[in-house]
């Protein structure tokens, strides 16, 4: 408690010149004479105030907020987009709207409609084609993560076969009285790659995609707000790997915001089986964060840090993990 | 590694050196804040330069330094104004109106009836409102066009009323705040807003279904407590453009809430090369000295408002704008922004920066400020310093109600001055139409606009309004364009009162005394006694029966009459000329 105290006011009280501390200072040197020696006032520094731990009514809802958080983020998935997509391409373009084609076969599809039968608004640019090489930042994260699962997969060949590829960017707002109501904006990227032995997907979105009365179990009837999210999702035989870095509102669990870095989850397989990866950030309704860093021991625990508590042990229980290794399982196909 | 260091580290290219608890002081100091040579501490001082729009210094307690006491300057010598001016004063500043006949009489009758009086003005209903009209001027609100589209927001309301309601959510509060005695703090700590209809039917709100009027309401999507920073008016009125990076939010709030204007501040771009790209201007808010002065505390600040981050695309997109928006709190990270922080103090939200404002004795004493500027209707000279230490030392004492702190500018000498370059005071746009509207029922308005307050659609900057675009500051004495305003206001209204007041006698205004059956020479002396009626309540003037203007009055009256033989075009005509009398716009 002192150590890392003491780095917090090291710089504030207690140092002349701003200089990090390397190491936590000494511990008083130990009086050899019995009798008390009452310190002069100005001879120690003040001792900063203990910190309390963090309560664990938090620490406690990790695990669920780790399986809510993967439960969420695995309903980001290209299928409802594209339903979406295809149903605005085929069933309202010829209402009131140009499509045309620009170059490396992007589409754009611009919306300017409103009657009082139709409300439609916005833009919509699409690629939905076929690549035969990883985009850069798909690239980035095969190179990251698939050796843990795929190592013998050489991801330097071109695709064979091309994987299936979406791009999407733009917002496309409807409101019309003989359908539901859709409400898309942002971006969003999906590429499926597969290698034999090995398939993978990596999912990037930024944005929301809504349709009134969808199924709520689904990205597109959900409440999810995603903020420059990717998630990844990696298969060979047994195990399966599913990554998540970016944040997302509205999950449905104890925490209702999740910021997540290098986030990870391996199941089956020869992996830990136990630990998640990476550090979560978790946001309380009343606007406290509090960041949990997993640490590489098997053991499904970490560190739980928040301004004003001390550091905390976390750990994510048996039965939590057996329930997100199930939720892997079955979010990577 | 937690994640808002590791991903601030890799947006930085270099590893997070110090585990969360101790990340932000030491980071703040050795790496991100400090960018000056000499590294001072981890906070973030505020410029040392007084702000070119802060004139007044309030001298240090004594109790907190061991400096011998300043003695400080001397307040001028004021000329007191007469009895009756300083009840109209009064009256227009606490009410927005002009004194009633009744009210007139006793301060004619007792002139130390004229502190009742005012007490009794502070308590009016009307208070709240005035203290709205005050700040309308500060935040300036009503008078820019919202960030957002209007165009897609679901409401049938029109754009005047939607205007508006979204203008006016921040100093609503301040006049529930001044009407209800709340502390001045709730104002940044307070789990409510003010909400009406319109925006009822637009912000996420617990306003009920089917209400009329302005009533507390409260935000229904986890956005954190904390008053109007996180007022959904406040942020669709003032948007940040992708590469501002909420700067410019973040200015609005230190200058309205802090009285630290940073746009105000001077920068010596001497030899600094930050225009030739984005790059370099990133770079330069970091590492050139000057640069750094501002944006070492403006930045931090302005982290703190990603929760209403709109992406460029979505300014239009109700869907995005509508709700608070907790999953882009930390987007500061990605976009290189500091870690968020007050005064070099780590806030993680705006809940906590809501609690750090409330402690920062400059809060109070901005407001103090802001009311001094407001009720003079200028700034204090530098001689005038005391004044605001001395009100703010009765705010504090009061626990931070803006009814005491009012009432104490409201009997000091300078408020009171009758003479010299700090009197008389101008009307602002808002007293010259409640005062008008209170005395003929006239509101002046175009298919919704109110045209005397509203900036683009009405004559606002004409009247002297202050919209942050066309003026800045208030005018001090009467201007051509001003009198123009009055004129067309005074036809307006004077026709407006007249026929209101002779077709409904029962609820009659200003002609109180005549009914429209009134001839010459046999009614000659009930038609001077209303004309003395007038003079007295419409601009507080004691004039003799026999009095020659009297005399000039009547035969307009007389002429128009026969030109038209119709009452209410003689009175409209009587009306015109006394509203545009020039106490109408000055006091």
């Amino acid at each position: 408690m002192w150590a890392r105290s003491s780095q917090l006011w090291g710089c504030a009280l207690l140092l002349g010149a701003c200089v990090e501390p390397e190491a936590p200072p000494a511990e008083p040197p130990a009086v050899e004479d019995s009798a008390p020696v009452e310190p002069a006032e100005t001879d120690l520094p003040e001792l900063p105030p203990e910190l309390p731990p963090i309560s664990s009514e938090i620490t406690q809802a990790i695990g669920a907020a780790v399986r809510a958080t993967l439960t969420s983020a695995a309903l980001v998935e290209r299928a409802p987009l594209q339903a979406l997509l295809d149903y605005i391409r085929t069933q309202r373009r010829t209402r009131c709207s140009e499509l045309a084609e620009e170059a490396d076969g992007v589409m754009v599809y611009e919306v300017d409609c409103h009657d009082d039968d139709i409300d439609m608004a916005g833009e919509l640019r699409w690629r939905d084609t076929a690549v035969t090489a990883l985009d850069e930042p798909s690239a980035q994260w095969a190179r990251a993560w698939l050796p843990q699962i795929c190592p013998d997969v050489d991801l330097t060949l071109p695709l064979d076969p091309p994987a299936p590829a979406l791009l999407l960017l733009g917002h496309y707002t409807e409101v019309d009285p003989d359908s539901v109501p859709i409400h898309l904006r942002g971006a969003f990227s999906d590429v499926q790659p597969t290698w034999p032995g090995c398939r993978a997907a990596r999912t990037a979105a930024d944005g929301y995609a809504d349709q009134e009365g969808a199924s709520p179990g689904s990205w597109t009837g959900s409440e999810l707000e995603v903020q420059r999210l990717e998630v990844g999702r990696a298969r060979a035989g047994e195990a399966a790997l599913f990554t998540l870095e970016g944040t997302l509102g509205g999950v449905n669990g104890p925490f209702r915001t999740v910021d997540v870095t290098d986030g990870g989850w391996l199941a089956g397989g020869a992996g830990c089986g136990l630990e998640p990866r990476g550090a979560w950030g978790l946001r309380t309704d009343d606007g406290a964060w509090y960041d949990v860093t997993f640490d590489e021991v098997c053991d499904g625990c970490g560190v739980a840090r928040a301004p004003g508590h001390a550091d905390t042990p976390a750990c994510i229980d048996a039965l939590d993990a057996a329930a997100i290794s199930a939720l892997v399982q079955a979010a990577v196909p | 590694m937690t994640p808002i260091v590791a991903r601030y580290a890799r947006s930085k290219g270099r590893a997070p050196s110090t585990p969360w608890t101790g990340a932000l002081t030491p980071l703040a100091c050795g790496v991100l804040a400090c960018g000056v040579p000499a590294c001072s501490g981890p906070e973030v001082a505020p410029p040392a330069d007084p702000p070119v729009d802060t004139p007044v210094e309030v001298a240090p307690d004594p109790a907190e330094t061991d400096l011998p006491v300043d003695p400080g300057p001397t307040l001028p010598t004021y000329t007191p104004l007469d009895p009756l001016r300083l009840l109209v004063r009064a009256s227009l500043d606490l009410r927005g109106v002009r004194p009633s006949l009744d009210e007139i009489a006793q301060v004619e009758a007792d002139p130390a009836a004229l502190d009742g009086l005012i007490e009794r003005f502070l308590y009016n209903p009307r208070f709240g409102r005035r203290v709205r009209e005050v700040f309308d001027e500060v935040f300036l609100m009503r008078d820019e066009e919202p960030f957002v589209s209007l165009a897609e927001l679901p409401t049938s309301w029109s754009e005047p009323a939607i205007w508006e309601a979204i203008g006016e959510e921040p100093t609503r509060m301040l006049e529930r705040i001044a009407n209800e005695d709340l502390p001045y703090t709730s104002f940044v700590t307070g789990d409510w807003t003010m909400v009406n209809e319109v925006t009822g039917s637009i912000f996420p709100t617990d306003y009920p279904s089917g209400a009329t009027g302005w009533r507390v309401a409260h935000y229904t999507d986890h956005r954190p407590a904390a008053g109007v920073l996180v007022s959904s008016g406040l942020w669709w009125q003032h948007g940040s453009m992708l590469n501002n990076l909420n700067r410019g939010r973040a200015n609005q709030l230190s200058r309205t809430l802090m009285c630290f204007d940073y746009l105000e501040s001077e920068i010596d771009f001497t030899g600094v090369s930050a225009l030739d790209s984005e790059e370099a201007m990133g770079n330069a808010i970091r590492t050139n000295p000057d640069c750094a002065a501002c944006h070492d505390s403006l930045d931090p600040l302005a982290s703190l408002l990603y929760g209403f981050w709109y992406p460029s695309t979505a300014k239009h997109d109700y869907m995005d704008i509508r709700g608070y928006h907790p999953e882009r709190e930390r987007l500061w990270v990605d976009l290189g922004g500091l870690p968020p922080a007050f005064h070099g103090q780590p806030a993680q939200n705006l809940a906590e920066l809501g609690q750090k404002i409330a402690e920062d004795p400059g809060f109070a004493r901005c407001f103090v400020q802001r009311s001094w500027e407001g009720l003079l209707r200028r700034k204090l000279t530098p001689a005038e310093a005391p004044l605001v230490a001395t009100t703010l030392a009765t705010f504090q004492s009061s626990g931070l109600h803006i009814r005491d702190a009012w009432r104490a500018i409201v009997r000091s000498d300078a408020f009171r001055s009758g003479a010299g370059d700090l009197a008389p005071k101008v009307v602002t746009p808002a007293i010259l139409a409640s005062s008008v509207e209170d005395l003929t029922g006239f509101h002046w308005t175009e298919e919704g606009w109110d045209l005397i307050r509203a900036p683009i659609e009405g004559y606002a900057a004409l009247a002297g309004g202050i919209d942050g675009i066309s003026r800045s500051t208030g005018i001090i004495e009467p201007t051509p364009t001003l009198v123009i305003v009055q004129r067309q206001l005074a036809a307006m209204a004077a026709s407006w009162g007249a026929e209101r007041d002779l077709r409904r006698p029962q609820d009659a205004r200003l002609l109180t005394r005549v009914d429209g059956t009134e001839t010459l020479p046999e009614d000659d002396a009930l038609l001077r006694a209303q004309l003395v009626e007038l003079h007295l309540r419409i601009a507080a003037d004691r004039v003799a029966p026999d009095a020659p203007r009297l005399d000039d009055e009547l035969a307009l009256w007389s002429d128009l009459m026969a030109s038209s033989g119709d009452p209410v075009v003689a009175w409209t005509g009587v009306l015109t000329v006394l509203l545009r009398d020039p106490n109408i716009i000055t006091y």
